[in-house]
């Protein structure tokens, strides 16, 4: 079942080159310290030799000057010797921020004077981070809702239903920030915890559908003259086979949840101060915006923005038709394409005989 | 619709109710610093939440001055909420149907081109493009549209000193590529996949059967069919538009719905915020409902008890 599914993903180019890019990127979150970090990788001061120390947190380290490097001492750095936090000390500060790119800071500074190619790399981690955790959170909650909705069916099903509806009927970016604005603060958890609490409702839709098909399937109805008990009907039959509409949809989630955070980021209830961000980055360049210094810090976390969105939407879209050899392919982003949309299908009965689809 | 709306309603209450510390006493410090609201509107503030009873109680209080119109009094200004939201959402109106029509008017040939030949070069091509609009960070586009020097008007609704209808107009192009663009690669896309559908069908076959060019048959069979289908789209947009403005109207510095939504948030001005989540949620609610009544009346295929509940 996997290697089938694997072999009609690998089908596409755009496919694979989805799952690449979005490898890229993880691979950017991850060693972000490797890429940018205010201190070496591998460092020979003294006679003592410290290994990993973009990493780790040497006490002997903590007033570390890179320049200050004596005979015999070198150094292992990372290709960009800034760190995403680091302000430069009052005393070397010559000329007004944001600074243009330079030799130093081959993106520039953003207006504190820290360098904007080492808060992009780093930046990769917040939103990757909480575009998953986000996705996770969506999927676990619209899985287990959907399946109970469309399973037991009934006043279960109107109620979850209904709530969904509801959901589904805000502009998910107003309710945010509402949510986020009557916080005391906004956090990265927070950011994540709301875009999952809200965003279920589309997870639970598609989920729903699909258990309302497979429970009339004969071996739901062989379980049960088994005399499995409903919930392990629920748990061992069914469940498993709404996986496939979930792992879809926790992969449009994540590409979702990307947009949404760089969104409420760049309006300021997002990722707090100083995280590095790429919505906050935005606001920040936004400020200056008339400043040709600061055009790379304007554009250039859009660019990886769109990367990171394109990314999870092309496997999306690929695991879409990988699992379900019903789905017609061709980049339709009629299921990719968020919120109550598909509602709109309506249950026509199809001419050919075949089911009546329900919303699917 | 009206099980939708209370829940509309009870969300929003529930946001406001959720917010952490008593939002009267949060402001009084705030307000006191500020000189802005006064102690009779606190006052009034807790008697129109509710502030002092059970949380049901409160959202039945709230729920009823809400139907009689009386959303409060903002905390900023102490002018009626009801008034402020009167005069933002012409101007959110103003962004949102002009785009929704230039979204329409650009995916219409889109949409066509792609479906008379599936998969073929057009098709892949537009596809591709459509898929990439789909993916670009909306902030991301405005800000590109203000950097660049395209010599039109980046702030506000009027140059200093001037109000005529081409000066507007100029003021309108930026934000309202911003907004068209997301809409031009749903409706494309969703347009696409109801023509193949429809050109699967037995009618489109006996059109072809009986001798008629294929331009003929999809412009006149199976694009009227889908346009059917097109008109459900219409209130489903909103939200996407809605969600759209408040970046939008950040970046022009247009004074909408979105703009006056963040700047309550932003100055816990908890009166507007609930008003404007009520509204938004309301008008979507109300969006889907008309386009339903659309929809039944032009397809008598649909009845509306079908179309009303989830299924």
């Amino acid at each position: 079942m996997i290697g089938r599914a694997w072999a009609r993903f690998a089908r596409k180019k755009r496919n694979l080159f989805g799952l690449g890019l979005a490898i890229a990127l993880a691979l950017l979150a991850i060693f972000a310290d490797f890429v940018a970090s205010s201190r070496p990788i591998v460092l020979r001061r003294g006679g003592r030799l410290y290994v990993f120390a973009n990493v780790i947190d040497y006490r002997d380290l903590r007033s570390f000057d890179a320049d200050g490097l004596g005979p015999g001492d070198w150094a292992l750095w990372p290709p960009c010797r800034q760190g995403p936090y680091q302000i430069p000390p009052l005393a070397s500060v010559t000329g007004p921020f944001p600074e243009p790119p330079s030799r130093r800071h081959p993106l520039g500074t953003d207006n504190a004077g820290r360098d904007t190619l080492a808060r992009l790399a780093h930046g990769a981690r917040v939103s990757l981070a909480v575009g998953v955790a986000a996705a996770l959170v969506q999927v676990m909650i619209g899985l287990l809702l959907g399946v109970l909705a469309g399973y037991l069916g009934g006043w279960t099903d109107r109620l979850i239903s209904r709530t969904a509806e509801v959901l589904l009927s805000f502009p998910l970016l107003l309710l945010l920030l509402a949510v986020q604005g009557v916080l005391d603060r906004t956090t990265l958890f927070s950011t994540m915890a709301v875009i999952g609490l809200t965003r279920w409702a589309d997870t639970s839709r598609l989920v729903r559908a699909e258990a309302l098909r497979v429970r009339e399937l004969p071996y739901v109805e062989a379980s049960r003259a088994l005399g499995s008990s409903g919930l392990r009907t629920l748990l061992r039959h069914v469940l498993p086979n709404c996986l496939s509409p979930a792992l879809v949809s926790v992969t449009f989630g994540v590409a979702s949840a990307i947009l949404l955070e760089s969104a409420l980021s760049f309006l300021g209830f997002g990722a707090p101060e100083p995280t590095a961000s790429w919505g906050l980055l935005m606001a920040d360049g936004f400020q200056d915006i008339l400043d040709p210094a600061a055009r790379p810090l304007v554009l250039a976390p859009g660019l990886l923005l769109f990367a990171a969105v394109t990314a999870f939407n092309l496997i999306g879209d690929g695991l879409r038709e990988a699992l379900d050899p019903r789905a017609q392919g061709a980049l339709d982003p009629s299921a990719f394409i968020t919120s109550a949309q598909k509602r709109v299908i309506s249950p026509v009965p199809k001419p050919d005989g075949g089911d009546p689809t329900p919303a699917a | 619709m009206l099980a939708t709306a209370l829940g509309v309603t009870l969300v929003a209450f529930a946001v406001a109710r959720a917010a952490p510390g008593d939002p009267v006493a949060l402001q009084g410090d705030l307000g006191l610093r500020a000189g802005s609201a006064s102690v009779q509107q606190m006052r009034e503030y807790r008697r129109l939440m509710g502030l002092d009873e059970p949380i049901l109680a409160g959202y039945l209080r709230w729920l009823w001055h809400l139907l009689r119109g009386d959303l409060g009094t903002s905390f900023r200004d102490g002018r009626p909420v009801l008034s402020l939201l009167g005069e933002a959402l012409p101007v959110t109106l103003l962004l949102s149907i002009p785009s929704l029509l230039v979204g329409y008017v650009l995916a219409l040939p889109v949409g066509i081109a792609s479906a008379a030949r599936p998969g073929g070069w057009l098709d892949r091509a537009l596809s591709t493009l459509v898929f990439l609009l789909h993916s670009l960070p909306l902030q991301w586009v405005a800000l590109v549209l203000v950097v660049w020097p395209s010599g039109l008007p980046i702030q506000g609704l009027h140059s200093e000193g001037t109000s005529s209808f081409g000066d507007l107009l100029a003021h309108l192009v930026l934000p309202l590529a911003c907004l068209s663009y997301g809409s031009v690669a749903v409706i494309s896309r969703f347009l696409r996949s109801s023509m193949l559908e429809e050109m699967r069908q037995d009618y489109v076959r006996t059109a072809r059967a009986k001798g008629l060019s294929e331009s003929a048959v999809i412009l006149r069979h199976a694009l009227p069919n889908s346009l059917l289908s097109l008109i459900t789209l219409f209130g489903l947009t909103f939200p996407a538009l809605a969600s759209g403005a408040v970046i939008v109207e950040r970046i022009f510095g247009l004074p909408g719905m979105g703009k006056l939504t963040f700047e309550a948030v932003l100055g816990r001005d908890v009166p507007v915020v609930m008003g404007a989540v009520a509204l938004s949620g309301a008008a979507t609610a109300l969006g889907t409902l008309i386009s339903d009544l659309l929809y039944a009346a032009a397809d008598p295929r649909i009845s509306l008890e079908e179309r009303r509940g989830w299924r």
